[in-house]
Protein backbone atom coordinates (compact mmCIF):
# COMPACT_ATOMS: atom_id res chain seq x y z
CA UNK A 1 0.00 0.00 0.00
CA UNK A 2 1.27 3.22 -0.82
CA UNK A 3 1.75 6.18 1.73
CA UNK A 4 0.81 9.85 0.50
CA UNK A 5 1.61 12.46 2.41
CA UNK A 6 -0.13 15.09 0.53
CA UNK A 7 -2.72 17.30 1.50
CA UNK A 8 -3.55 15.61 4.81
CA UNK A 9 -4.76 18.50 7.47
CA UNK A 10 -3.27 17.64 10.70
CA UNK A 11 -5.87 16.71 13.84
CA UNK A 12 -4.97 18.98 17.24
CA UNK A 13 -3.23 16.40 18.98
CA UNK A 14 -1.06 15.73 15.88
CA UNK A 15 -0.64 19.41 15.58
CA UNK A 16 0.64 19.60 18.99
CA UNK A 17 3.45 16.99 17.27
CA UNK A 18 4.06 19.02 14.97
CA UNK A 19 4.40 22.30 16.83
CA UNK A 20 6.69 20.16 19.25
CA UNK A 21 9.23 19.66 16.16
CA UNK A 22 9.32 23.04 14.88
CA UNK A 23 11.45 24.20 17.93
CA UNK A 24 14.39 24.19 18.36
CA UNK A 25 14.78 27.46 16.44
CA UNK A 26 17.89 26.97 14.36
CA UNK A 27 19.74 29.65 13.24
CA UNK A 28 21.17 30.04 9.61
CA UNK A 29 22.96 33.38 9.02
CA UNK A 30 22.02 33.29 5.30
CA UNK A 31 18.47 32.44 5.78
CA UNK A 32 17.52 34.67 8.66
CA UNK A 33 15.34 37.17 8.34
CA UNK A 34 13.44 39.87 10.37
CA UNK A 35 10.08 40.10 10.94
CA UNK A 36 8.48 42.57 12.73
CA UNK A 37 7.49 42.38 16.40
CA UNK A 38 3.66 40.88 17.06
CA UNK A 39 3.09 40.10 13.37
CA UNK A 40 1.23 36.86 13.25
CA UNK A 41 2.26 34.60 10.79
CA UNK A 42 0.79 31.28 9.35
CA UNK A 43 3.43 28.50 8.32
CA UNK A 44 3.18 25.55 5.90
CA UNK A 45 0.16 24.13 8.24
CA UNK A 46 -2.02 26.70 8.08
CA UNK A 47 -4.58 28.02 10.49
CA UNK A 48 -4.04 25.19 12.78
CA UNK A 49 -0.38 26.54 13.49
CA UNK A 50 -1.83 29.93 13.72
CA UNK A 51 0.52 31.45 16.56
CA UNK A 52 -0.57 34.85 18.21
CA UNK A 53 2.59 35.06 20.05
CA UNK A 54 5.06 37.57 18.89
CA UNK A 55 7.20 37.00 15.99
CA UNK A 56 11.14 35.78 16.91
CA UNK A 57 13.64 37.67 15.47
CA UNK A 58 14.83 34.82 13.39
CA UNK A 59 12.24 32.47 11.07
CA UNK A 60 12.70 29.54 12.70
CA UNK A 61 13.72 26.55 10.02
CA UNK A 62 11.07 23.77 9.89
CA UNK A 63 12.60 20.74 9.59
CA UNK A 64 11.09 18.28 7.08
CA UNK A 65 7.08 17.39 7.67
CA UNK A 66 6.66 14.48 9.32
CA UNK A 67 3.21 13.40 9.08
CA UNK A 68 1.28 11.46 11.02
CA UNK A 69 0.78 7.31 9.86
CA UNK A 70 -1.19 7.60 7.30
CA UNK A 71 -2.89 4.40 9.57
CA UNK A 72 -4.52 6.48 11.85
CA UNK A 73 -6.20 8.58 9.17
CA UNK A 74 -7.30 6.09 6.48
CA UNK A 75 -8.36 3.21 6.52
CA UNK A 76 -5.64 -0.25 5.98
CA UNK A 77 -5.57 -3.10 4.45
CA UNK A 78 -3.41 -5.95 5.70
CA UNK A 79 -3.29 -9.16 3.22
CA UNK A 80 -3.34 -12.48 4.89
CA UNK A 81 -3.98 -14.57 1.32
CA UNK A 82 -3.76 -13.41 -2.29
CA UNK A 83 -4.72 -15.38 -5.07
CA UNK A 84 -4.52 -15.08 -8.65
CA UNK A 85 -7.86 -16.37 -10.97
CA UNK A 86 -9.33 -17.02 -14.15
CA UNK A 87 -13.10 -16.59 -14.75
CA UNK A 88 -14.31 -20.02 -16.19
CA UNK A 89 -18.16 -19.46 -16.32
CA UNK A 90 -20.32 -16.70 -15.87
CA UNK A 91 -23.91 -17.57 -14.61
CA UNK A 92 -27.19 -15.62 -13.66
CA UNK A 93 -26.01 -15.00 -9.97
CA UNK A 94 -23.13 -16.80 -9.71
CA UNK A 95 -19.28 -17.35 -11.35
CA UNK A 96 -16.81 -20.00 -11.20
CA UNK A 97 -12.84 -19.76 -11.27
CA UNK A 98 -10.14 -21.08 -10.64
CA UNK A 99 -7.94 -19.46 -8.31
CA UNK A 100 -4.11 -20.17 -7.95
CA UNK A 101 -2.85 -18.96 -4.44
CA UNK A 102 -0.26 -16.31 -5.42
CA UNK A 103 2.49 -17.50 -2.91
CA UNK A 104 2.26 -21.57 -3.20
CA UNK A 105 2.32 -21.44 -6.77
CA UNK A 106 0.47 -24.63 -8.62
CA UNK A 107 -2.12 -25.21 -5.52
CA UNK A 108 -5.09 -24.10 -7.55
CA UNK A 109 -9.21 -24.33 -6.51
CA UNK A 110 -11.96 -23.71 -8.09
CA UNK A 111 -14.44 -21.91 -6.65
CA UNK A 112 -17.71 -20.26 -7.30
CA UNK A 113 -18.04 -17.06 -6.27
CA UNK A 114 -22.05 -14.85 -5.91
CA UNK A 115 -21.99 -11.82 -8.73
CA UNK A 116 -22.41 -9.71 -6.11
CA UNK A 117 -18.11 -10.27 -5.32
CA UNK A 118 -18.16 -8.05 -8.53
CA UNK A 119 -19.14 -4.30 -8.30
CA UNK A 120 -21.41 -2.62 -10.92
CA UNK A 121 -18.06 -0.67 -12.31
CA UNK A 122 -16.41 -4.13 -13.27
CA UNK A 123 -19.70 -6.44 -14.03
CA UNK A 124 -18.91 -5.93 -18.17
CA UNK A 125 -16.00 -7.22 -17.22
CA UNK A 126 -16.95 -10.54 -15.65
CA UNK A 127 -16.37 -13.00 -18.75
CA UNK A 128 -14.81 -16.45 -19.14
CA UNK A 129 -11.14 -16.08 -19.05
CA UNK A 130 -10.75 -12.68 -17.36
CA UNK A 131 -8.32 -12.32 -15.25
CA UNK A 132 -8.56 -11.26 -11.52
CA UNK A 133 -7.08 -11.09 -8.07
CA UNK A 134 -8.63 -11.79 -4.86
CA UNK A 135 -7.14 -10.78 -1.44
CA UNK A 136 -8.49 -11.99 2.11
CA UNK A 137 -7.25 -9.61 4.96
CA UNK A 138 -8.03 -7.37 7.88
CA UNK A 139 -9.50 -3.68 6.95
CA UNK A 140 -8.12 -0.95 9.66
CA UNK A 141 -10.67 2.06 9.95
CA UNK A 142 -9.22 5.52 10.74
CA UNK A 143 -10.85 4.61 14.56
CA UNK A 144 -8.87 2.10 15.03
CA UNK A 145 -12.00 -0.91 14.10
CA UNK A 146 -10.67 -3.98 12.87
CA UNK A 147 -12.72 -6.47 10.15
CA UNK A 148 -12.18 -9.07 8.08
CA UNK A 149 -12.22 -8.12 4.79
CA UNK A 150 -12.71 -9.98 0.95
CA UNK A 151 -11.70 -7.69 -1.99
CA UNK A 152 -12.06 -9.29 -5.50
CA UNK A 153 -10.35 -6.77 -8.39
CA UNK A 154 -10.79 -7.79 -11.94
CA UNK A 155 -7.92 -7.13 -14.02
CA UNK A 156 -8.03 -4.11 -16.65
CA UNK A 157 -5.90 -5.45 -19.35
CA UNK A 158 -5.14 -3.78 -21.96
CA UNK A 159 -7.54 -4.31 -25.39
CA UNK A 160 -6.04 -6.07 -28.15
CA UNK A 161 -4.69 -3.43 -31.09
CA UNK A 162 -4.11 -4.30 -34.87
CA UNK A 163 -0.60 -4.13 -33.83
CA UNK A 164 -0.97 -6.70 -31.54
CA UNK A 165 -3.41 -8.94 -33.30
CA UNK A 166 -0.66 -8.96 -36.56
CA UNK A 167 1.77 -9.91 -33.84
CA UNK A 168 0.02 -13.49 -33.32
CA UNK A 169 -0.85 -13.61 -36.80
CA UNK A 170 2.89 -13.37 -37.65
CA UNK A 171 4.21 -15.93 -35.40
CA UNK A 172 1.18 -18.27 -35.93
CA UNK A 173 2.62 -18.37 -39.95
CA UNK A 174 6.11 -17.94 -39.01
CA UNK A 175 5.44 -21.20 -36.76
CA UNK A 176 3.37 -22.82 -39.76
CA UNK A 177 6.04 -22.13 -41.77
CA UNK A 178 8.82 -24.01 -39.70
CA UNK A 179 6.53 -26.90 -39.24
CA UNK A 180 5.62 -27.19 -43.29
CA UNK A 181 2.13 -27.23 -42.15
CA UNK B 1 1.32 -55.47 -9.60
CA UNK B 2 2.02 -51.88 -10.38
CA UNK B 3 5.30 -51.24 -8.79
CA UNK B 4 7.27 -53.51 -12.24
CA UNK B 5 7.13 -52.85 -15.40
CA UNK B 6 4.74 -55.03 -17.50
CA UNK B 7 6.93 -57.96 -19.63
CA UNK B 8 7.15 -57.19 -23.20
CA UNK B 9 4.55 -59.54 -24.11
CA UNK B 10 1.68 -57.53 -21.38
CA UNK B 11 -0.20 -55.01 -22.15
CA UNK B 12 -0.98 -52.64 -19.87
CA UNK B 13 -3.18 -49.64 -19.91
CA UNK B 14 -2.96 -46.89 -17.32
CA UNK B 15 -5.93 -44.51 -16.93
CA UNK B 16 -4.39 -40.85 -14.55
CA UNK B 17 -7.34 -38.39 -13.87
CA UNK B 18 -6.84 -35.88 -10.23
CA UNK B 19 -9.87 -33.67 -9.52
CA UNK B 20 -9.86 -32.44 -13.44
CA UNK B 21 -7.55 -33.76 -16.26
CA UNK B 22 -6.78 -36.89 -17.76
CA UNK B 23 -4.04 -39.48 -19.03
CA UNK B 24 -3.45 -42.75 -20.70
CA UNK B 25 -0.31 -44.81 -20.60
CA UNK B 26 0.39 -47.89 -22.39
CA UNK B 27 1.94 -50.54 -23.11
CA UNK B 28 2.14 -51.82 -26.46
CA UNK B 29 4.60 -54.79 -25.86
CA UNK B 30 8.58 -54.60 -25.80
CA UNK B 31 8.93 -51.88 -23.66
CA UNK B 32 7.20 -49.58 -26.15
CA UNK B 33 4.70 -47.05 -24.78
CA UNK B 34 2.18 -44.52 -25.73
CA UNK B 35 1.30 -41.54 -23.71
CA UNK B 36 -2.21 -40.02 -24.56
CA UNK B 37 -3.08 -36.76 -23.15
CA UNK B 38 -1.08 -35.03 -20.47
CA UNK B 39 -2.80 -34.10 -16.50
CA UNK B 40 0.02 -33.18 -13.95
CA UNK B 41 0.85 -34.44 -9.88
CA UNK B 42 0.15 -31.98 -7.14
CA UNK B 43 3.29 -30.29 -8.07
CA UNK B 44 2.92 -29.69 -11.75
CA UNK B 45 4.81 -32.25 -13.07
CA UNK B 46 3.52 -34.31 -15.85
CA UNK B 47 1.86 -37.44 -14.23
CA UNK B 48 2.54 -40.03 -17.11
CA UNK B 49 6.27 -39.86 -16.50
CA UNK B 50 5.87 -40.01 -12.58
CA UNK B 51 3.81 -42.93 -12.88
CA UNK B 52 6.08 -44.47 -15.19
CA UNK B 53 8.89 -43.79 -12.76
CA UNK B 54 7.20 -45.73 -10.29
CA UNK B 55 7.28 -49.06 -12.08
CA UNK B 56 10.67 -48.08 -13.12
CA UNK B 57 10.31 -47.49 -17.06
CA UNK B 58 12.31 -44.33 -17.97
CA UNK B 59 11.13 -41.39 -20.21
CA UNK B 60 12.97 -42.31 -22.98
CA UNK B 61 10.81 -45.91 -23.66
CA UNK B 62 7.62 -43.23 -24.38
CA UNK B 63 7.83 -44.06 -28.49
CA UNK B 64 4.49 -41.78 -29.31
CA UNK B 65 2.56 -39.25 -27.24
CA UNK B 66 -0.93 -38.18 -28.56
CA UNK B 67 -2.86 -34.81 -28.15
CA UNK B 68 -6.44 -35.59 -28.44
CA UNK B 69 -7.37 -31.93 -27.80
CA UNK B 70 -6.31 -28.82 -26.81
CA UNK B 71 -8.19 -28.23 -23.54
CA UNK B 72 -6.48 -27.78 -20.44
CA UNK B 73 -7.82 -30.75 -18.66
CA UNK B 74 -6.08 -32.67 -21.45
CA UNK B 75 -2.95 -31.13 -22.08
CA UNK B 76 -2.04 -29.94 -18.54
CA UNK B 77 1.62 -30.24 -18.53
CA UNK B 78 1.83 -31.60 -22.58
CA UNK B 79 5.22 -29.34 -23.04
CA UNK B 80 7.20 -31.19 -20.07
CA UNK B 81 5.89 -34.23 -21.22
CA UNK B 82 7.27 -33.58 -25.02
CA UNK B 83 10.55 -32.60 -23.66
CA UNK B 84 11.05 -35.34 -21.00
CA UNK B 85 10.08 -37.90 -23.63
CA UNK B 86 12.86 -37.08 -26.45
CA UNK B 87 12.77 -40.37 -28.46
CA UNK B 88 8.48 -39.73 -28.68
CA UNK B 89 6.89 -38.42 -31.77
CA UNK B 90 4.15 -36.20 -30.82
CA UNK B 91 0.81 -36.72 -32.54
CA UNK B 92 -2.07 -34.41 -32.82
CA UNK B 93 -5.65 -33.69 -34.22
CA UNK B 94 -5.21 -32.46 -37.49
CA UNK B 95 -7.85 -29.61 -36.64
CA UNK B 96 -4.95 -27.83 -34.24
CA UNK B 97 -2.59 -26.91 -37.40
CA UNK B 98 -5.36 -24.76 -39.40
CA UNK B 99 -4.52 -21.18 -38.79
CA UNK B 100 -7.21 -19.81 -36.99
CA UNK B 101 -5.74 -22.06 -34.35
CA UNK B 102 -2.30 -21.59 -34.17
CA UNK B 103 -3.48 -17.76 -34.04
CA UNK B 104 -5.75 -18.54 -31.41
CA UNK B 105 -2.47 -20.22 -29.65
CA UNK B 106 -0.44 -17.16 -30.23
CA UNK B 107 -2.71 -14.86 -28.84
CA UNK B 108 -3.13 -16.97 -25.70
CA UNK B 109 0.40 -17.22 -25.53
CA UNK B 110 0.38 -13.37 -24.74
CA UNK B 111 3.06 -12.12 -22.27
CA UNK B 112 0.08 -10.12 -20.25
CA UNK B 113 -2.12 -13.26 -19.63
CA UNK B 114 -1.11 -14.54 -16.77
CA UNK B 115 -1.78 -18.28 -15.74
CA UNK B 116 -1.88 -21.84 -17.22
CA UNK B 117 -4.11 -22.31 -20.31
CA UNK B 118 -4.76 -25.10 -22.78
CA UNK B 119 -3.32 -23.22 -25.98
CA UNK B 120 -0.45 -22.06 -23.91
CA UNK B 121 0.45 -25.27 -23.31
CA UNK B 122 0.17 -26.28 -26.79
CA UNK B 123 2.25 -23.20 -27.87
CA UNK B 124 5.25 -24.06 -25.70
CA UNK B 125 4.76 -27.58 -26.46
CA UNK B 126 5.56 -26.52 -30.42
CA UNK B 127 7.87 -24.00 -29.72
CA UNK B 128 9.90 -26.47 -27.79
CA UNK B 129 9.84 -28.91 -30.99
CA UNK B 130 10.42 -26.67 -33.25
CA UNK B 131 13.92 -25.10 -31.31
CA UNK B 132 15.26 -28.45 -30.80
CA UNK B 133 14.98 -29.56 -34.02
CA UNK B 134 12.96 -32.46 -33.58
CA UNK B 135 10.25 -34.01 -35.47
CA UNK B 136 7.20 -31.77 -36.61
CA UNK B 137 3.78 -32.65 -34.44
CA UNK B 138 2.06 -35.56 -37.34
CA UNK B 139 -1.01 -34.68 -37.73
CA UNK B 140 -3.82 -36.93 -37.54
CA UNK B 141 -7.47 -37.42 -38.67
CA UNK B 142 -10.68 -39.99 -39.00
CA UNK B 143 -9.19 -43.81 -40.14
CA UNK B 144 -5.62 -43.55 -40.17
CA UNK B 145 -3.17 -46.08 -38.89
CA UNK B 146 -0.18 -44.17 -36.99
CA UNK B 147 1.84 -47.23 -36.54
CA UNK B 148 1.90 -50.42 -37.41
CA UNK B 149 4.68 -53.20 -35.96
CA UNK B 150 3.97 -56.41 -37.83
CA UNK B 151 7.44 -58.00 -38.13
CA UNK B 152 7.03 -62.00 -37.05
CA UNK B 153 7.83 -61.03 -33.59
CA UNK B 154 5.22 -61.38 -31.31
CA UNK B 155 2.85 -59.23 -30.50
CA UNK B 156 2.25 -57.32 -32.99
CA UNK B 157 0.94 -53.76 -32.66
CA UNK B 158 -0.91 -51.14 -34.35
CA UNK B 159 -2.19 -47.41 -33.36
CA UNK B 160 -4.84 -46.14 -35.46
CA UNK B 161 -7.10 -42.47 -35.02
CA UNK B 162 -10.35 -42.91 -35.70
CA UNK B 163 -11.31 -39.20 -35.07
CA UNK B 164 -12.17 -35.94 -36.13
CA UNK B 165 -13.61 -36.40 -39.62
CA UNK B 166 -13.87 -33.60 -42.33
CA UNK B 167 -17.18 -32.01 -40.92
CA UNK B 168 -15.57 -32.13 -36.91
CA UNK B 169 -12.84 -30.08 -38.36
CA UNK B 170 -14.49 -27.61 -40.06
CA UNK B 171 -17.21 -26.98 -36.87
CA UNK B 172 -13.81 -26.86 -34.84
CA UNK B 173 -12.32 -24.30 -37.55
CA UNK B 174 -15.40 -22.12 -36.82
CA UNK B 175 -15.54 -22.29 -33.60
CA UNK B 176 -11.42 -21.36 -32.84
CA UNK B 177 -12.16 -17.97 -35.69
CA UNK B 178 -15.10 -17.05 -33.19
CA UNK B 179 -12.94 -17.19 -30.50
CA UNK B 180 -10.32 -15.05 -31.87
CA UNK B 181 -10.27 -11.32 -29.88
CA UNK B 182 -11.39 -8.71 -32.16
CA UNK B 183 -9.76 -5.27 -31.99
CA UNK B 184 -10.57 -3.42 -28.86
CA UNK B 185 -11.84 -6.34 -26.97
CA UNK B 186 -9.94 -6.29 -23.64
CA UNK B 187 -7.12 -9.39 -23.13
CA UNK B 188 -8.11 -12.43 -21.45
CA UNK B 189 -6.97 -15.85 -21.41
CA UNK B 190 -8.92 -17.89 -24.12
CA UNK B 191 -11.69 -19.56 -23.06
CA UNK B 192 -12.35 -23.09 -23.17
CA UNK B 193 -15.57 -24.00 -25.37
CA UNK B 194 -17.73 -26.45 -23.75
CA UNK B 195 -17.73 -28.88 -27.14
CA UNK B 196 -14.49 -30.87 -28.65
CA UNK B 197 -15.78 -31.79 -32.01
CA UNK B 198 -12.38 -32.63 -33.34
CA UNK B 199 -10.87 -34.85 -30.31
CA UNK B 200 -8.98 -37.65 -31.47
CA UNK B 201 -10.15 -41.24 -30.75
CA UNK B 202 -7.38 -43.57 -30.75
CA UNK B 203 -8.01 -47.11 -31.19
CA UNK B 204 -4.70 -49.52 -30.00
CA UNK B 205 -4.42 -53.10 -30.87
CA UNK B 206 -1.18 -55.10 -29.54
CA UNK B 207 -1.33 -58.98 -30.18
CA UNK B 208 -5.37 -59.58 -30.02
CA UNK B 209 -5.66 -57.22 -26.98
CA UNK B 210 -7.61 -53.81 -28.10
CA UNK B 211 -8.23 -50.52 -26.07
CA UNK B 212 -10.71 -47.78 -27.66
CA UNK B 213 -9.79 -44.41 -25.99
CA UNK B 214 -12.86 -42.22 -26.36
CA UNK B 215 -10.99 -39.24 -25.45
CA UNK B 216 -13.83 -36.40 -25.22
CA UNK B 217 -15.81 -37.40 -28.48
CA UNK B 218 -19.66 -36.50 -27.91
CA UNK B 219 -21.86 -37.92 -29.48
CA UNK B 220 -24.03 -36.04 -32.96
CA UNK B 221 -27.10 -36.52 -34.58
CA UNK B 222 -25.20 -35.55 -37.54
CA UNK B 223 -23.95 -38.79 -39.28
CA UNK B 224 -20.48 -37.64 -39.98
CA UNK B 225 -19.90 -35.78 -36.57
CA UNK B 226 -18.96 -37.09 -33.57
CA UNK B 227 -19.47 -41.00 -32.36
CA UNK B 228 -21.89 -41.47 -35.55
CA UNK B 229 -19.12 -40.48 -37.62
CA UNK B 230 -16.83 -43.40 -36.73
CA UNK B 231 -19.35 -46.17 -36.20
CA UNK B 232 -20.31 -45.29 -39.67
CA UNK B 233 -16.94 -45.18 -41.44
CA UNK B 234 -16.29 -47.96 -43.81
CA UNK B 235 -12.42 -47.40 -43.15
CA UNK B 236 -11.79 -47.93 -39.77
CA UNK B 237 -10.53 -51.34 -38.44
CA UNK B 238 -13.45 -53.53 -37.67
CA UNK B 239 -12.10 -55.47 -34.57
CA UNK B 240 -14.08 -54.82 -30.87
CA UNK B 241 -12.34 -53.46 -28.37
CA UNK B 242 -12.31 -55.11 -24.60
CA UNK B 243 -11.46 -52.00 -22.99
CA UNK B 244 -12.27 -48.59 -23.13
CA UNK B 245 -11.26 -45.14 -21.24
CA UNK B 246 -15.31 -43.69 -21.08
CA UNK B 247 -14.93 -40.55 -23.64
CA UNK B 248 -15.66 -36.95 -21.95
CA UNK B 249 -15.34 -38.42 -18.84
CA UNK B 250 -18.62 -40.44 -18.62
CA UNK B 251 -21.40 -37.52 -19.67
CA UNK B 252 -24.59 -37.97 -21.38
CA UNK B 253 -23.53 -35.99 -23.89
CA UNK B 254 -20.36 -38.60 -25.03
CA UNK B 255 -23.01 -41.50 -24.60
CA UNK B 256 -23.84 -43.39 -27.90
CA UNK B 257 -25.60 -46.25 -27.83
CA UNK B 258 -23.83 -47.93 -30.85
CA UNK B 259 -20.41 -46.85 -29.85
CA UNK B 260 -20.46 -49.68 -27.23
CA UNK B 261 -22.54 -52.15 -29.98
CA UNK B 262 -20.47 -51.52 -32.74
CA UNK B 263 -17.05 -50.55 -31.30
CA UNK B 264 -16.59 -52.55 -28.01
CA UNK B 265 -17.36 -56.39 -27.40
CA UNK B 266 -20.16 -56.94 -24.76
CA UNK B 267 -19.76 -55.95 -21.57
CA UNK B 268 -16.07 -54.32 -21.85
CA UNK B 269 -13.84 -53.02 -18.84
CA UNK B 270 -14.29 -49.61 -18.43
CA UNK B 271 -11.68 -46.66 -16.80
CA UNK B 272 -13.69 -43.06 -16.33
CA UNK B 273 -11.66 -39.55 -15.08
CA UNK B 274 -13.80 -36.65 -13.64
CA UNK B 275 -14.29 -33.60 -14.23
CA UNK B 276 -15.64 -30.46 -12.36
CA UNK B 277 -16.21 -27.14 -13.80
CA UNK B 278 -18.59 -24.48 -12.65
CA UNK B 279 -21.75 -26.33 -12.20
CA UNK B 280 -20.37 -29.32 -14.09
CA UNK B 281 -19.18 -32.11 -12.11
CA UNK B 282 -18.75 -35.44 -14.12
CA UNK B 283 -19.67 -38.09 -14.10
CA UNK B 284 -23.26 -37.54 -12.71
CA UNK B 285 -24.84 -40.21 -10.68
CA UNK B 286 -26.63 -41.30 -13.69
CA UNK B 287 -23.93 -41.45 -15.73
CA UNK B 288 -21.83 -43.57 -13.11
CA UNK B 289 -25.18 -46.42 -12.87
CA UNK B 290 -25.27 -46.20 -17.02
CA UNK B 291 -21.89 -47.16 -17.48
CA UNK B 292 -21.60 -49.71 -14.57
CA UNK B 293 -24.20 -51.55 -16.08
CA UNK B 294 -22.91 -51.93 -19.67
CA UNK B 295 -19.23 -52.94 -17.93
CA UNK B 296 -18.21 -56.03 -16.97
CA UNK B 297 -16.40 -53.63 -14.66
CA UNK B 298 -15.91 -49.79 -14.76
CA UNK B 299 -13.28 -48.04 -12.47
CA UNK B 300 -13.47 -43.80 -11.84
CA UNK B 301 -9.41 -43.06 -10.95
CA UNK B 302 -10.82 -40.23 -8.06
CA UNK B 303 -14.06 -39.97 -6.75
CA UNK B 304 -15.74 -36.87 -7.23
CA UNK B 305 -18.30 -36.90 -4.51
CA UNK B 306 -15.88 -36.42 -2.37
CA UNK B 307 -14.92 -32.92 -1.92
CA UNK B 308 -11.25 -32.07 -1.16
CA UNK B 309 -10.45 -28.91 0.61
CA UNK B 310 -7.51 -27.55 1.42
CA UNK B 311 -5.69 -26.46 5.01
CA UNK B 312 -5.25 -22.80 5.62
CA UNK B 313 -5.45 -19.83 8.55
CA UNK B 314 -8.35 -20.08 10.71
CA UNK B 315 -9.25 -16.30 9.95
CA UNK B 316 -8.72 -16.56 6.52
CA UNK B 317 -10.78 -20.34 6.25
CA UNK B 318 -13.79 -18.09 7.98
CA UNK B 319 -13.75 -15.71 5.07
CA UNK B 320 -13.26 -17.92 2.13
CA UNK B 321 -15.96 -19.77 3.57
CA UNK B 322 -18.12 -16.32 4.23
CA UNK B 323 -17.58 -15.24 0.28
CA UNK B 324 -17.11 -18.61 -1.32
CA UNK B 325 -20.41 -21.00 -2.16
CA UNK B 326 -18.14 -24.02 -3.16
CA UNK B 327 -15.15 -24.74 -3.64
CA UNK B 328 -12.58 -27.88 -4.80
CA UNK B 329 -9.12 -28.46 -4.61
CA UNK B 330 -7.77 -28.89 -8.34
CA UNK B 331 -4.16 -29.43 -7.04
CA UNK B 332 -4.02 -33.27 -6.06
CA UNK B 333 -2.14 -36.36 -7.24
CA UNK B 334 -4.26 -37.74 -9.75
CA UNK B 335 -6.19 -41.41 -8.73
CA UNK B 336 -4.98 -44.14 -10.91
CA UNK B 337 -6.66 -47.65 -12.26
CA UNK B 338 -4.59 -50.24 -13.94
CA UNK B 339 -5.33 -52.93 -16.04
CA UNK B 340 -2.99 -55.69 -17.18
CA UNK B 341 -3.31 -58.43 -19.70
CA UNK B 342 -1.74 -61.16 -21.66
CA UNK B 343 -1.33 -59.60 -25.34
CA UNK B 344 -3.14 -63.14 -26.80
CA UNK B 345 -5.76 -63.41 -23.67
CA UNK B 346 -7.85 -60.16 -23.75
CA UNK B 347 -10.34 -62.01 -22.04
CA UNK B 348 -8.43 -62.10 -18.38
CA UNK B 349 -7.45 -58.79 -17.37
CA UNK B 350 -5.75 -58.29 -14.20
CA UNK B 351 -6.98 -54.55 -12.42
CA UNK B 352 -5.44 -52.33 -9.77
CA UNK B 353 -7.57 -49.39 -8.91
CA UNK B 354 -5.58 -48.18 -5.20
CA UNK B 355 -7.29 -45.56 -3.25
CA UNK B 356 -9.20 -42.75 -4.19
CA UNK B 357 -10.06 -44.79 -7.30
CA UNK B 358 -13.52 -46.71 -7.20
CA UNK B 359 -15.39 -48.81 -8.93
CA UNK B 360 -18.95 -48.05 -10.13
CA UNK B 361 -21.55 -49.77 -9.20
Amino acid sequence: MSHSSAAVTPRPKDTAVLEERITPVVKIPSMARKWPAGETYETQLGNACRSETPMPNTLPVVPPKKLPERSRIQPSFVALQKWEGRVLEVGDSTFSAVVEDSVRRGVEEEVEFDLEEIGPDDRNLLKPGAIFYWTIGYRTEPSGERSRSSVLVLRRLPAWNEEGLQRARRLAEELRKRFDW
Amino acid sequence: MSSRPPANDVVEVTVLGPGRGECCVLHTGRGEWLVVDSCVMKDGSPAALAYLRTIGVPASAVRWIVATHWHDDHVRGLADLVEQCSNATVYQSAALCRDEFMRLAAIGNDAMIEGSSGVKEMWTAWTHLADSGRSVPHLVRADQRIYLRDDQRDPSCEIWSLSPSNSSMVEACLKFRSLIPKEREPKRAVPRPKRNPASVVAWVRTGQAIVLLGADLERSSDRERGWQAIVNSAGRPTDKAQLVKIPHHGSENAHDPQMWTELLVSDPYAAVTPFSCGSVRLPKKSDRSRIAELSFGAWLTRDTMLTRTIRRSRTVDKTFREVVRRSELLSVDPGRVTFRCHADNPEEWEVDAPDPAVRLT
